[in-house]
């Protein structure tokens, strides 16, 4: 069988992901979520009331909000056997040599040590529920970028933490946006002066280890008029037999004229329910991108949005799902166009195999008064057996007669006829399935700096082309 | 030779089966203060068929629509070629559109796609036709005859 070599894809992930280190959490608050718990966290953190309450109203919304009564199935999701809360190191270091060495190992194992040689200066590295290793190149700091974990923003910078923190996805958004604000910890906190342009991306990788742990970074990130920031986020996790959920909320505010890019790279092991809020608004002359990729999980629920709200903004939507066994990706994205000659692009190129089920689901709202508007949706699937599924919602409204929208998408099997071509010109059966795959996704995977971090290369590398090699 | 059928575009729900390869054709007009909410099934039942799905929407005044088309290939049905393509074209600022065209796929053995244009009547077109004699409405119109007969 020709597909034999793609259909493997995923077997040996418990071997290339799956190990867990035996990390001895320093603080850990239990299983299952109350008001108790919500203080404790806001306690350990040397909060103030307003932070408190926050969480607490969060909780109070949490509470009441039901679940989605679309998209995947969450109702195997054990909430009470979570733990919302859990240290993994004293607190946050600035040098490599200060991270505990079992932690240390777990990073190098993903690579992270040669990226940092290589490349890097500006890595913050998330384990579990808290930023432990936090590094910022001299440069940045004489053009004045801040870039912090969350929680130290929250101390350092309380006037533009409060100014902007909720103001995006405010705790009643959704369930999962309550439960974030409630127990948040962690996660990247970006601020770009006016004017300023960075050439090297930030990044930040983030990592589940503990059994049942479910992680709530909040991200946060501001740039300021004709500024340009590119920041990179790759996940991956290890591979367990209870459930995880990763929860995440990221605000990104555009102000006028600035740029910014948010790079994705998805990989939890397939047993996590990644269910995250991620929200830009775009104001004059903006542009705002997503380049999303969702290879792992067992279930993700994520459609990053655009506002679109000043006049001649720009967003851009680019995904990539790979859905293998028992995994389902319901994927998609979101643009909203309030400005006048706002436009548009959403792109998005999904996989499924061995029974695995990627869903497109979209929305694209032109409002009245977004004069000359423009909005491009393309959407394509590539279904490699007959176990998987393929699904597509694109909702497309508009409220603004002088506003354009397009749409298109398609649905195929690997071609049989490209591959007997590939294969009477010299290439065996799996690298002719390589090239084919790759060039469905490659519009997309060329917008990743794959020259970046050793852990993104192999991410890409494994799941990607090695997936069907 | 192959014989359209048609569908009516109206308020409520419709399930339509497809058991062969005739292409299936549906135009909407909609004037005046007209609201049509409507949630279309295309089911295919039958394999090794190739049908399209052509819906052509022309909305003014104060006309709203909103449509939920879908095709549906369920288990086992194999060897099926769809397409299903909407137009829409706006002649009113205070028409209204929400169009969900979805695919939902259990079989790999396919070939199907969706595409949906929503837009206004070019205003080059209309100048055009406006420099060669005719006067807004009949330039309008024509562009409109154009566009449902193409």
């Amino acid at each position: 069988m020709v597909l034999n070599s793609i259909n493997k894809l995923g077997n040996d992930y418990k071997k290339k992901y799956g190990f867990r280190d035996k990390v001895i959490n320093t603080l850990d608050f239990g299983k299952g979520l109350n008001e108790s718990i919500i203080r404790k966290i806001s306690a350990h953190k040397k909060e103030n009331l307003w932070m408190l309450q926050k969480r607490l109203d969060a909780y109070s919304i949490y509470l009441k909000k039901p679940l989605p009564s679309w998209g995947a199935d969450l109702s195997e999701l054990d909430y009470n056997s979570i733990h919302y809360f859990v240290k993994a190191s004293k607190g946050v270091v600035q040098n490599w040599n200060d991270v505990p060495e079992k932690i240390k190992d777990t990073f190098q194992k993903l690579g992270i040590p040669q990226a940092e040689r290589k490349f890097l200066a500006g890595v913050a590295t998330q384990y579990e529920s808290e930023v432990i290793y936090h590094k910022l190149k001299k440069q940045w700091d004489k053009v004045g970028i801040i870039f912090e974990d969350t929680d130290t923003a929250y101390k350092k910078y309380p006037e533009i933490f409060k100014k902007y923190f909720g103001k995006l996805v405010p705790s009643s958004d959704n369930k999962f946006s309550a439960l974030n604000t409630a127990v948040w910890s962690g996660g990247t906190f970006i601020y770009v002066p006016k004017g300023v342009k960075t050439t090297i991306p930030l990044q930040t990788y983030f990592r589940i280890n503990s059994k049942n742990i479910g992680q709530f970074e909040r991200t946060l990130i501001i740039a300021d008029e004709n500024s340009f920031i590119h920041y990179i986020e790759g996940c991956t996790a290890p591979m367990y037999t209870t459930d995880s959920l990763h929860s995440a909320v990221v605000e990104v505010f555009v102000e006028k004229g600035a740029r910014v890019r948010y790079t994705t790279i998805q990989n939890w092991s397939t047993n996590v329910y990644n269910l995250v809020t991620k929200r830009a608004v775009v104001k004059e002359n903006g542009i705002m991108e997503w380049v999303d990729c969702n290879l792992g999980s067992k279930v993700t629920m994520k459609y990053p949005s655009i506002y679109l709200v000043g006049n001649n903004s720009h967003g851009e939507i680019l995904s990539v799902a790979l859905g293998s066994k028992g995994q389902n990706l319901d994927t998609g994205a979101k643009v909203i166009h309030s400005g006048k000659n706002t436009s548009s692009i959403i792109s998005s190129k999904s996989i499924c195999k061995n029974g695995g089920k990627t869903i497109y689901r979209g929305f694209v709202n032109i409002l009245l008064g977004a004069i000359n508007s423009r909005a491009k949706i393309n959407c394509d699937a590539l279904i490699l057996d007959n176990n998987s599924e393929t699904d597509t919602y694109p909702t497309n409204i508009l409220n603004e007669g002088t506003a354009i929208i397009s749409h298109e998408a398609s649905v195929s099997k690997v071609d049989q006829q490209q591959l007997e071509y590939l294969m009477c010109r010299g290439l065996s059966s799996e690298d002719a399935s390589t090239l084919v795959v790759s060039g469905f996704i490659e519009p997309i995977v060329k917008e990743l700096p794959m020259e970046y971090a050793m852990e993104l290369n192999l991410l890409i590398k494994m799941n990607m082309e090695d997936s069907v090699a | 030779m192959i014989n359209p059928q048609s569908i009516i575009l109206k308020t409520g729900n419709q399930v339509i089966n497809l058991n062969n390869s005739d292409n299936i054709k549906s135009i909407y007009l909609g004037s005046g203060e007209s609201d049509i909410n409507s949630i279309i099934d295309f089911i295919y039942s039958t394999s090794e068929i190739k049908t399209n799905v052509d819906i052509k929407i022309v909305l003014t005044d104060k006309a709203k629509l909103s449509l939920n088309c879908k095709l549906i290939i369920p288990k086992n049905i194999k060897f099926i070629e769809g397409f299903l393509r909407i137009k829409v074209l706006i002649l009113s600022q205070d028409a209204r559109v929400s169009i969900t065209p979805c695919l939902e796929i259990h079989e790999n053995d396919v070939k199907c796609g969706h595409a949906l244009a929503i837009g206004v009547p070019d205003r080059n077109h209309i100048e055009y036709l406006i420099s060669r004699g005719l006067d807004l409405k009949q330039a309008i119109q024509l562009i409109v005859d154009g566009f449902l007969n193409n």
